[in-house]
Protein backbone atom coordinates (compact mmCIF):
# COMPACT_ATOMS: atom_id res chain seq x y z
CA UNK A 1 0.00 0.00 0.00
CA UNK A 2 2.95 2.61 1.11
CA UNK A 3 4.93 1.37 -2.01
CA UNK A 4 1.92 1.90 -4.08
CA UNK A 5 1.22 5.15 -2.95
CA UNK A 6 5.09 5.76 -2.92
CA UNK A 7 4.46 5.15 -6.83
CA UNK A 8 1.87 7.20 -7.34
CA UNK A 9 3.50 10.45 -5.77
CA UNK A 10 6.63 9.75 -7.92
CA UNK A 11 4.48 9.72 -11.59
CA UNK A 12 2.68 12.60 -10.19
CA UNK A 13 5.76 14.50 -9.32
CA UNK A 14 6.98 13.69 -12.75
CA UNK A 15 3.41 14.29 -14.55
CA UNK A 16 3.33 18.39 -12.45
CA UNK A 17 7.05 18.14 -13.66
CA UNK A 18 6.35 17.59 -17.47
CA UNK A 19 3.39 20.47 -17.27
CA UNK A 20 5.96 23.30 -16.59
CA UNK A 21 7.33 22.68 -19.59
CA UNK A 22 4.56 24.10 -21.23
CA UNK A 23 4.77 27.44 -19.32
CA UNK A 24 2.14 28.96 -16.68
CA UNK A 25 -1.33 29.73 -18.80
CA UNK A 26 -1.71 33.10 -19.28
CA UNK A 27 -4.75 34.87 -17.94
CA UNK A 28 -4.48 37.66 -20.65
CA UNK A 29 -6.73 36.30 -23.41
CA UNK A 30 -7.91 37.49 -26.62
CA UNK A 31 -9.96 39.84 -26.80
CA UNK A 32 -11.90 37.15 -29.23
CA UNK A 33 -11.27 34.27 -26.36
CA UNK A 34 -12.67 36.70 -23.99
CA UNK A 35 -16.00 37.81 -25.91
CA UNK A 36 -16.89 33.50 -26.07
CA UNK A 37 -16.39 33.39 -22.52
CA UNK A 38 -17.81 36.45 -21.36
CA UNK A 39 -19.81 36.51 -18.35
CA UNK A 40 -23.59 37.55 -18.72
CA UNK A 41 -23.14 40.10 -16.32
CA UNK A 42 -25.67 41.18 -13.62
CA UNK A 43 -28.54 39.38 -15.62
CA UNK A 44 -32.14 40.36 -15.38
CA UNK A 45 -32.77 36.79 -14.10
CA UNK A 46 -35.02 36.59 -10.70
CA UNK A 47 -34.82 33.44 -8.77
CA UNK A 48 -38.39 32.16 -6.83
CA UNK A 49 -37.60 31.39 -3.69
CA UNK A 50 -40.06 29.00 -1.93
CA UNK A 51 -39.18 28.18 1.20
CA UNK A 52 -41.05 25.21 3.30
CA UNK A 53 -40.53 24.18 7.34
CA UNK A 54 -40.91 19.74 6.95
CA UNK A 55 -41.91 20.32 10.55
CA UNK A 56 -40.15 16.83 11.76
CA UNK A 57 -42.16 15.38 9.22
CA UNK A 58 -41.71 13.48 5.78
CA UNK A 59 -45.05 14.48 3.79
CA UNK A 60 -42.72 16.83 1.56
CA UNK A 61 -42.48 19.92 0.66
CA UNK A 62 -44.20 20.79 4.04
CA UNK A 63 -45.46 24.23 5.04
CA UNK A 64 -44.90 26.99 2.91
CA UNK A 65 -42.64 29.84 5.11
CA UNK A 66 -40.95 31.74 2.92
CA UNK A 67 -41.78 32.97 -0.49
CA UNK A 68 -40.12 35.14 -2.67
CA UNK A 69 -39.17 38.80 -1.10
CA UNK A 70 -41.03 37.72 1.86
CA UNK A 71 -38.74 39.09 5.12
CA UNK A 72 -36.84 36.80 7.08
CA UNK A 73 -38.49 34.23 9.17
CA UNK A 74 -36.25 33.89 12.14
CA UNK A 75 -35.94 30.27 12.03
CA UNK A 76 -32.40 29.58 11.15
CA UNK A 77 -32.75 26.70 8.58
CA UNK A 78 -35.09 28.33 6.81
CA UNK A 79 -33.52 31.55 6.36
CA UNK A 80 -30.03 29.71 5.36
CA UNK A 81 -31.97 27.97 2.75
CA UNK A 82 -33.22 31.21 1.03
CA UNK A 83 -30.14 32.70 1.36
CA UNK A 84 -27.85 30.25 -0.05
CA UNK A 85 -30.82 29.15 -2.66
CA UNK A 86 -30.08 32.58 -3.66
CA UNK A 87 -26.55 32.82 -4.23
CA UNK A 88 -26.79 29.22 -6.24
CA UNK A 89 -29.50 30.79 -8.32
CA UNK A 90 -26.92 33.38 -8.83
CA UNK A 91 -24.19 31.44 -9.72
CA UNK A 92 -25.77 29.84 -12.71
CA UNK A 93 -27.88 33.11 -14.00
CA UNK A 94 -25.16 35.67 -13.11
CA UNK A 95 -21.95 33.76 -14.64
CA UNK A 96 -23.51 30.99 -16.78
CA UNK A 97 -26.59 32.89 -18.43
CA UNK A 98 -29.34 29.78 -16.62
CA UNK A 99 -32.60 30.87 -15.73
CA UNK A 100 -33.13 28.60 -12.83
CA UNK A 101 -32.65 24.29 -12.42
CA UNK A 102 -34.79 23.93 -15.81
CA UNK A 103 -33.28 27.22 -17.62
CA UNK A 104 -36.82 28.30 -17.77
CA UNK A 105 -37.52 29.95 -14.60
CA UNK A 106 -39.25 27.54 -12.03
CA UNK A 107 -39.86 28.30 -8.42
CA UNK A 108 -36.62 27.02 -6.03
CA UNK A 109 -38.79 24.66 -3.90
CA UNK A 110 -37.06 23.70 -0.76
CA UNK A 111 -38.28 21.72 2.82
CA UNK A 112 -36.19 22.11 5.86
CA UNK A 113 -36.80 20.10 8.96
CA UNK A 114 -37.46 17.36 6.96
CA UNK A 115 -37.94 14.26 9.73
CA UNK A 116 -36.06 14.27 12.84
CA UNK A 117 -32.94 13.38 13.31
CA UNK A 118 -32.64 13.03 9.63
CA UNK A 119 -28.47 12.93 8.49
CA UNK A 120 -29.13 13.77 4.99
CA UNK A 121 -30.15 16.71 1.97
CA UNK A 122 -30.96 15.32 -1.30
CA UNK A 123 -32.73 16.58 -4.53
CA UNK A 124 -35.72 14.20 -5.07
CA UNK A 125 -36.15 15.24 -8.46
CA UNK A 126 -38.44 18.28 -7.80
CA UNK A 127 -37.03 19.70 -4.80
CA UNK A 128 -34.64 20.26 -2.21
CA UNK A 129 -35.19 18.48 1.20
CA UNK A 130 -32.66 18.91 4.35
CA UNK A 131 -32.39 17.28 7.23
CA UNK A 132 -30.81 18.84 10.90
CA UNK A 133 -28.94 15.62 11.65
CA UNK A 134 -28.82 13.97 14.83
CA UNK A 135 -26.28 16.05 16.54
CA UNK A 136 -23.71 13.50 16.47
CA UNK A 137 -23.13 12.34 12.83
CA UNK A 138 -24.04 15.53 11.28
CA UNK A 139 -24.88 18.89 12.88
CA UNK A 140 -26.36 20.70 9.89
CA UNK A 141 -26.80 20.23 5.88
CA UNK A 142 -27.51 24.18 5.72
CA UNK A 143 -24.36 24.77 4.33
CA UNK A 144 -24.00 26.29 0.89
CA UNK A 145 -21.75 23.68 -0.56
CA UNK A 146 -24.07 21.34 0.21
CA UNK A 147 -27.24 23.60 -0.86
CA UNK A 148 -25.44 24.02 -4.36
CA UNK A 149 -24.74 20.64 -4.42
CA UNK A 150 -28.22 19.44 -4.09
CA UNK A 151 -29.60 22.30 -6.87
CA UNK A 152 -26.39 21.22 -8.84
CA UNK A 153 -28.53 17.91 -9.48
CA UNK A 154 -31.33 19.93 -10.67
CA UNK A 155 -29.39 21.49 -12.83
CA UNK A 156 -27.85 18.23 -14.02
CA UNK A 157 -31.26 16.55 -14.45
CA UNK A 158 -32.83 19.41 -17.03
CA UNK A 159 -29.73 19.31 -18.93
CA UNK A 160 -30.04 15.77 -19.94
CA UNK A 161 -29.40 13.91 -16.92
CA UNK A 162 -26.38 11.59 -15.94
CA UNK A 163 -27.66 8.11 -14.80
CA UNK A 164 -27.04 7.81 -11.08
CA UNK A 165 -25.11 4.41 -10.99
CA UNK A 166 -21.74 3.67 -11.64
CA UNK A 167 -19.42 6.30 -13.94
CA UNK A 168 -21.96 8.23 -14.84
CA UNK A 169 -23.29 8.40 -11.39
CA UNK A 170 -20.24 9.76 -10.11
CA UNK A 171 -19.91 12.00 -12.35
CA UNK A 172 -23.47 13.64 -11.51
CA UNK A 173 -22.02 13.53 -8.05
CA UNK A 174 -18.40 14.89 -9.20
CA UNK A 175 -20.60 18.07 -10.84
CA UNK A 176 -22.88 18.51 -8.08
CA UNK A 177 -19.59 18.76 -6.02
CA UNK A 178 -18.09 21.55 -8.41
CA UNK A 179 -21.03 23.53 -8.26
CA UNK A 180 -21.28 23.57 -4.53
CA UNK A 181 -17.79 24.19 -4.06
CA UNK A 182 -17.86 26.97 -6.65
CA UNK A 183 -21.16 28.66 -5.25
CA UNK A 184 -19.22 28.69 -2.04
CA UNK A 185 -15.66 30.29 -3.73
CA UNK A 186 -17.86 32.32 -5.28
CA UNK A 187 -19.50 33.81 -2.18
CA UNK A 188 -16.30 34.21 -0.38
CA UNK A 189 -14.69 35.54 -3.43
CA UNK A 190 -11.99 33.03 -2.98
CA UNK A 191 -9.67 32.80 -5.52
CA UNK A 192 -8.58 28.80 -6.55
CA UNK A 193 -5.46 28.92 -4.39
CA UNK A 194 -7.28 30.40 -1.41
CA UNK A 195 -10.31 27.97 -1.30
CA UNK A 196 -9.94 24.66 1.02
CA UNK A 197 -12.12 22.66 -1.70
CA UNK A 198 -14.21 21.04 0.82
CA UNK A 199 -17.54 19.97 0.14
CA UNK A 200 -20.09 20.33 3.45
CA UNK A 201 -17.12 21.93 5.35
CA UNK A 202 -18.14 22.12 9.24
CA UNK A 203 -21.17 19.64 9.11
CA UNK A 204 -19.77 16.94 10.73
CA UNK A 205 -21.13 16.27 14.70
CA UNK A 206 -18.89 18.22 16.98
CA UNK A 207 -17.30 14.47 18.20
CA UNK A 208 -16.59 13.56 14.50
CA UNK A 209 -12.85 13.69 13.38
CA UNK A 210 -12.94 15.01 10.20
CA UNK A 211 -13.36 18.69 8.47
CA UNK A 212 -16.23 18.01 5.59
CA UNK A 213 -18.00 15.33 3.74
CA UNK A 214 -14.73 15.27 0.76
CA UNK A 215 -12.33 17.52 -0.57
CA UNK A 216 -11.32 17.90 -3.75
CA UNK A 217 -8.14 18.89 -3.10
CA UNK A 218 -7.28 16.01 -1.28
CA UNK A 219 -9.80 13.30 -2.11
CA UNK A 220 -10.01 10.59 0.87
CA UNK A 221 -8.59 13.07 3.89
CA UNK A 222 -11.92 14.74 4.31
CA UNK A 223 -12.09 12.33 7.55
CA UNK A 224 -10.76 9.81 9.30
CA UNK A 225 -13.12 8.47 12.49
CA UNK A 226 -13.11 5.80 14.38
CA UNK A 227 -17.42 5.87 14.26
CA UNK A 228 -17.62 6.98 10.47
CA UNK A 229 -14.19 5.36 9.04
CA UNK A 230 -11.91 6.68 6.67
CA UNK A 231 -13.11 8.95 3.67
CA UNK A 232 -12.60 6.27 0.72
CA UNK A 233 -12.39 8.73 -2.15
CA UNK A 234 -9.30 8.22 -4.55
CA UNK A 235 -7.76 10.51 -6.56
CA UNK A 236 -6.54 8.64 -9.63
CA UNK A 237 -7.86 5.97 -11.68
CA UNK A 238 -5.19 3.42 -10.54
CA UNK A 239 -7.69 3.36 -7.37
CA UNK A 240 -10.76 3.26 -8.87
CA UNK A 241 -13.39 1.49 -6.53
CA UNK A 242 -15.50 -1.03 -8.10
CA UNK A 243 -18.60 -2.00 -5.71
CA UNK A 244 -22.22 -2.01 -5.36
CA UNK A 245 -22.16 0.14 -2.60
CA UNK A 246 -23.40 3.42 -3.11
CA UNK A 247 -24.96 3.20 -6.34
CA UNK A 248 -21.67 1.33 -8.13
CA UNK A 249 -19.86 4.30 -5.24
CA UNK A 250 -20.99 7.23 -7.07
CA UNK A 251 -19.87 9.48 -4.14
CA UNK A 252 -16.35 7.44 -3.83
CA UNK A 253 -15.24 7.78 -7.19
CA UNK A 254 -16.26 11.20 -7.59
CA UNK A 255 -12.93 12.28 -6.09
CA UNK A 256 -11.07 11.41 -9.57
CA UNK A 257 -13.07 13.89 -11.59
CA UNK A 258 -13.18 16.62 -8.84
CA UNK A 259 -9.50 16.16 -8.35
CA UNK A 260 -8.90 16.97 -12.07
CA UNK A 261 -11.42 20.47 -11.53
CA UNK A 262 -9.24 20.95 -8.96
CA UNK A 263 -6.29 20.80 -10.48
CA UNK A 264 -7.40 22.16 -13.60
CA UNK A 265 -8.46 25.41 -11.38
CA UNK A 266 -5.43 25.67 -9.61
CA UNK A 267 -2.98 25.63 -12.63
CA UNK A 268 -5.24 28.29 -14.21
CA UNK A 269 -5.55 30.61 -11.17
CA UNK A 270 -7.94 33.06 -10.45
CA UNK A 271 -11.70 32.87 -9.73
CA UNK A 272 -12.51 28.93 -10.45
CA UNK A 273 -16.20 29.51 -10.96
CA UNK A 274 -15.14 31.48 -14.14
CA UNK A 275 -13.13 30.07 -17.06
CA UNK A 276 -13.16 26.82 -15.21
CA UNK A 277 -16.70 26.41 -14.30
CA UNK A 278 -17.93 28.21 -17.61
CA UNK A 279 -16.18 25.19 -19.69
CA UNK A 280 -17.83 22.54 -16.83
CA UNK A 281 -21.15 24.40 -17.51
CA UNK A 282 -20.90 24.19 -21.17
CA UNK A 283 -19.84 20.82 -21.10
CA UNK A 284 -22.71 19.69 -19.57
CA UNK A 285 -24.88 21.21 -22.11
CA UNK A 286 -23.37 19.94 -24.60
CA UNK A 287 -22.90 16.33 -23.44
CA UNK A 288 -26.25 14.70 -24.63
CA UNK A 289 -25.44 11.19 -22.98
CA UNK A 290 -26.62 10.28 -19.86
CA UNK A 291 -24.31 7.17 -19.68
CA UNK A 292 -21.16 9.26 -19.82
CA UNK A 293 -17.87 7.32 -18.59
CA UNK A 294 -15.34 9.69 -17.28
CA UNK A 295 -13.12 10.09 -20.37
CA UNK A 296 -16.30 10.55 -22.43
CA UNK A 297 -16.53 13.17 -20.16
CA UNK A 298 -13.35 14.19 -19.70
CA UNK A 299 -13.38 14.35 -23.56
CA UNK A 300 -16.46 17.10 -23.47
CA UNK A 301 -14.55 19.11 -21.28
CA UNK A 302 -11.89 19.26 -23.53
CA UNK A 303 -14.38 19.85 -26.32
CA UNK A 304 -15.62 22.69 -24.28
CA UNK A 305 -12.57 24.38 -23.52
CA UNK A 306 -11.37 24.33 -27.55
CA UNK A 307 -14.79 25.91 -28.03
CA UNK A 308 -14.22 28.37 -25.24
CA UNK A 309 -10.81 29.63 -25.23
CA UNK A 310 -10.04 28.49 -28.12
CA UNK A 311 -8.38 25.43 -30.25
CA UNK A 312 -5.40 24.54 -28.24
CA UNK A 313 -5.60 27.30 -25.72
CA UNK A 314 -3.16 27.02 -22.92
CA UNK A 315 -6.55 26.17 -20.66
CA UNK A 316 -6.95 23.41 -23.06
CA UNK A 317 -3.62 21.86 -22.54
CA UNK A 318 -4.22 22.37 -18.89
CA UNK A 319 -7.41 20.66 -18.81
CA UNK A 320 -5.59 17.66 -20.99
CA UNK A 321 -2.93 17.43 -18.15
CA UNK A 322 -5.14 17.83 -15.17
CA UNK A 323 -7.06 14.45 -16.76
CA UNK A 324 -3.72 12.72 -17.52
CA UNK A 325 -2.89 13.30 -13.75
CA UNK A 326 -6.06 11.48 -12.47
CA UNK A 327 -5.19 8.85 -14.71
CA UNK A 328 -7.96 9.75 -17.41
CA UNK A 329 -5.78 9.86 -21.16
CA UNK A 330 -7.70 11.61 -23.78
CA UNK B 1 -36.77 6.96 -0.93
CA UNK B 2 -33.29 8.41 0.38
CA UNK B 3 -30.98 5.40 0.69
CA UNK B 4 -31.98 1.92 1.45
CA UNK B 5 -29.63 -1.54 2.37
CA UNK B 6 -31.22 -3.68 0.46
CA UNK B 7 -31.86 -1.96 -2.16
CA UNK B 8 -28.50 0.30 -3.86
CA UNK B 9 -29.27 0.91 -7.20
CA UNK B 10 -31.55 2.38 -9.29
CA UNK B 11 -31.81 4.81 -6.25
CA UNK B 12 -33.87 7.80 -7.89
CA UNK B 13 -32.73 10.62 -4.83
CA UNK B 14 -29.64 12.40 -5.16
CA UNK B 15 -28.85 12.32 -1.01
CA UNK B 16 -25.60 14.39 -0.33
CA UNK B 17 -24.43 11.72 2.55
CA UNK B 18 -23.57 8.04 1.00
CA UNK B 19 -25.19 5.17 2.41
CA UNK B 20 -21.70 3.87 4.02
CA UNK B 21 -21.39 6.51 5.70
CA UNK B 22 -24.98 6.29 7.61
CA UNK B 23 -24.42 2.11 7.94
CA UNK B 24 -22.84 2.75 11.68
CA UNK B 25 -25.96 3.80 12.60
CA UNK B 26 -27.83 0.91 11.60
CA UNK B 27 -25.00 -1.49 13.16
CA UNK B 28 -25.32 0.68 16.40
CA UNK B 29 -28.90 0.45 16.35
CA UNK B 30 -30.27 3.45 16.27
CA UNK B 31 -33.80 3.81 14.13
CA UNK B 32 -32.78 3.28 10.72
CA UNK B 33 -35.95 3.80 9.02
CA UNK B 34 -34.72 7.52 10.45
CA UNK B 35 -32.24 7.55 8.12
CA UNK B 36 -32.86 5.48 4.88
CA UNK B 37 -36.61 4.70 4.90
CA UNK B 38 -37.85 8.06 4.01
CA UNK B 39 -41.01 7.46 2.06
CA UNK B 40 -43.27 10.31 1.15
ZN1 LIG C 1 -25.35 14.33 -4.50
Amino acid sequence: MARKLLKQNEKVREERAEMTDIGAPHHELSPAALNRIAAQGESKLKPDRQIHDGQYKAALPGKLIRSEGDTETGIADADTAYDAAGQVFSLFADEYGRNSLDDDGMPLVATVHHRRNYNNAFWDGKQMAYGTGDGKLFRTFLELSVVGHEMAHGVIQYSGGLLYENQSGALNESIADVFGSLTLQRGLALEAHEADWLVGRGILGPDINGAALRSMKAPGTAYSDDLLGQDPQPWHMDHFVVTTDDNGGVHINSGIPNHAFYLFATYLGGKAWEIPGRIWYHALQSLNNPMASFSDWADQTIKSANELTGNGSSEAVMLRRAWKLVGIAI
Amino acid sequence: MCFSLNCSHHNPLNCIVPPYMLRVLELRGDEPWRIWRASY
